[in-house]
């Protein structure tokens, strides 16, 4: 097992009060894995991603569980140790990757400064290898790798930087890759060209991913094993076949299904009524339940623990297996 | 209370609507190019080249009377200039466009104005933050000739026709409401004015899948209610099926493929298409093929079909000579593969 979390949560200080952002969160990943973590907006599922690298804003803060990475776990480490781990042993790809690259510095540099530290850090002296660079550069399909080296991040393409960025993390020859909504800001055909980049590196660099993303069907193509998330939390997770086609959670349900996928002259879109709750003032028991269909009464007062259920595992009061 | 328009919606099962509904817009060889150099007094002097961005290039296309045109393409492509550019909020470089047979110019745009709405992208943007749902509303009304009774009751009735009771909504401003909300109240202005023509410039992207679900379906029930032409500007496939009677393809600032929406989604003809539709994550099959390379430049797009340099079949008239718009089976397509072409 590369993580494993257990029992997670993460609050946020605001003016208007605590935001609860991840309740009892309990996620797996093993090695060469990939792990897609689905959610609307405001589900936690950004938290989630920068929680495991303590990355947290000032005004965020761990409120329990435990998060072991290749068995240490990271909430214990000081300040040097987490060091040792960001970009070493777990890197992050951001939405926008050129927020991620210094404007003022060649990408070459860059790259190279990059190695440097990781190589300080694990006491070794750094020899550059260019040669390694551009190899890398090769996998991840960056057209004539030499002339990008020496250019300046903003005379690269949106997806170029993305690739870059990858490039870098392959480089620094992490265990585990975050990335957060890393084909949001790209479009449909450099999404799909990264999407089968990421899944052609992980059994050529045995690495793990968790890809955090809105786009239930990017998942689906990207990932062995789906997370959903809820206002907070995981209400099912599973292999992604199991969850895709036969989801069990009812936000699931309607999350796949309002995914268009057919004429209107064939009917129209179901829909999931309501919007997603405030994490200032989540709803109390199962946090889903003012939207769910099938809401009963201990709905409203007893919050369900995931709990495996057939294939997949899931949070929700329909499955008698919970009572028990 | 909003008139519902006296022709009857044509049948959406026949591919070639425009031939039997009279046609709203229509664009002849409209073409804007932005210039991309600051041009002042020394780079005149100094004889400088000035750059053009090529956003809309030659594009002839028509648009029939309560149709549903999904402009689809992928950013940077023009798609939501060809938007501006029918909504008169942008003067076109070369070429024109008409509607109702009256050509768009300085002297008609006003005209032709009243008619057209626009929803945009984001909401929270669209949407002023200091005006109440009501102020909102209202606004749009304001170059129309109507009693304030008059106004108020357009408000009520548009505010009811987006699924939003108009007591609850009226003084609530934009900060009040969901990402859901405030993109209806922008659907509601649109609508207010019962205009004939709709652009929807990417009207669900802001949002989240549950959501964008409502959104869909409210656009379609106000499509069979009032009888609205749309054209839907996205780059999202999967909305474009669901909603539209045809569906119009953009590359580099040109129209590349143009059929009803079946035939383009089950019988793509332009190789971009086809890669386009290839590239779309969906639930229903896994696995995705890519094309190679990235979308060019609009500064210096590539000669010929601009799609030739990530084209598996280019040929060599690909690289030197445009092709052109022209009919193949039910589609309309714009590649020298197709023999008709060349004639």
């Amino acid at each position: 097992m590369l993580l494993e979390i257990q029992g997670l949560g993460v609050t946020y200080r605001t003016e208007q009060g605590i935001v609860r952002a991840l309740n009892r969160v309990s996620l797996s990943v093993e090695e060469k894995e990939n792990v897609a973590v689905v959610g609307e907006s405001g589900s936690g599922k950004s938290t989630l991603g920068i929680a495991i690298a303590k990355l947290l804003p000032a005004n965020g803060s761990y409120t329990g569980g435990d998060i072991l990475l290749n068995g240490k776990n990271v909430l214990a480490m000081n300040d040097k140790e987490i060091r040792s781990i960001r970009g070493g042993v777990v890197f992050m790809v951001f939405q926008d990757p050129l927020n991620s690259l210094n404007p003022v510095k060649k990408v070459g540099n860059q790259i190279v400064e990059a190695l440097q530290v990781k190589s300080q850090r694990e006491g070794r002296h750094y020899e550059n290898d260019s040669r390694e660079i551009i190899k890398t550069f090769e996998n991840v399909r960056i057209p004539d790798p030499d002339a990008i080296l020496e250019r300046y991040p903003h005379e690269l393409s949106g997806g170029q930087v993305q690739r870059v960025i990858l490039a870098m993390g392959l480089l620094m020859k992490p265990k585990l890759l975050i990335a957060d909504e890393p084909t949001s800001a790209v479009d449909v055909t450099l999404q799909a060209q990264i999407i089968n980049l990421l899944n052609s590196l992980k059994a050529e660099y045995g690495l793990s991913v968790i890809f955090i993303t809105h786009d239930i069907s990017v998942a689906y193509n990207v990932a062995d094993k789906i997370a959903v998330m809820y206002a907070g939390n995981i209400v099912e997770i599973g292999p992604t076949e199991d969850v895709i086609k036969s989801p069990l959670h009812p936000y699931t349900q309607g999350l796949v299904s309002c995914i268009p996928s057919g004429r209107k002259s064939q009917g129209l879109l179901k829909t999931v009524p309501g919007t997603a709750p405030s994490l200032l003032h989540p709803p109390t028991g199962c946090r889903y339940h003012p939207r769910c269909p099938y809401a009963m009464d201990i709905c409203k007062t007893t919050d369900p623990e995931l709990t495996p259920v057939e294939n997949n595992s899931v949070a929700c009061w329909l499955y008698p297996k919970l009572k028990s | 209370m909003l008139a519902i328009p006296e022709t009857k919606i044509v049948n959406h099962k026949i591919p070639w609507l425009s031939a039997l509904s009279p046609t709203l817009i229509k664009t002849s060889q409209l073409t804007k190019f932005f210039l991309a150099s600051k041009r002042g007094l020394l780079e005149s002097l100094a004889r400088k080249p000035s750059f053009y961005v090529k956003a809309v290039d030659h594009i002839d296309m028509e648009i029939a009377e309560h149709e549903i045109l999904a402009l689809v393409g992928e950013s940077g492509s023009g798609k939501t200039t060809l938007g501006l550019l029918l909504c008169t909020l942008e003067r076109p470089t070369e070429g024109e466009a008409s509607f109702m047979d009256q050509k768009i110019d300085k002297s008609s745009e006003t005209n032709v104005r009243r008619q057209i709405q626009m929803v945009f992208q984001n909401p929270s943007e669209s949407l002023d933050p200091r005006m109440n749902s009501r102020g909102i509303v209202m606004e749009a009304l304001q170059k129309f000739r109507l009693t304030k009774a008059e106004k108020e009751q357009r408000f009520e009735d548009s505010l009811r026709a987006v699924g939003l009771d108009p007591h609850e909504f009226a003084s609530r401003r934009p900060g009040d409401l969901s990402g859901g909300q405030k993109q209806r109240i922008a659907i509601a202005r649109a609508i207010a004015s019962n205009p004939k023509f709709v652009v929807l410039d990417e009207p669900t992207s802001a949002l989240d899948a549950s959501i964008q679900a409502q959104v869909l379906n409210l656009l379609v029930d106000l499509h069979e209610k009032f009888g609205f032409t749309y054209l839907l500007i996205t780059h999202n496939i999967a909305v474009a099926r669901f909603i539209s009677d045809r569906i119009a393809v953009m590359y580099a600032g040109k129209l590349v493929e143009l059929g009803s929406t079946d035939d383009v989604m089950t019988n793509p003809k332009h190789p971009y298409t086809q890669a386009l539709l290839k590239s779309v994550p969906t639930l229903e099959t896994r696995g995705l093929e890519a094309p190679k390379g990235e979308t060019p430049s609009l500064l210096h797009p590539p000669t010929g079909c601009r799609y030739h340099p990530r084209c598996p079949y280019a040929m060599d008239i690909c690289k030197t000579t445009d092709p052109e718009l022209t009919p193949v089976e039910n589609n309309s397509v714009a590649c020298w593969l197709y023999p008709k072409l060349k004639s």
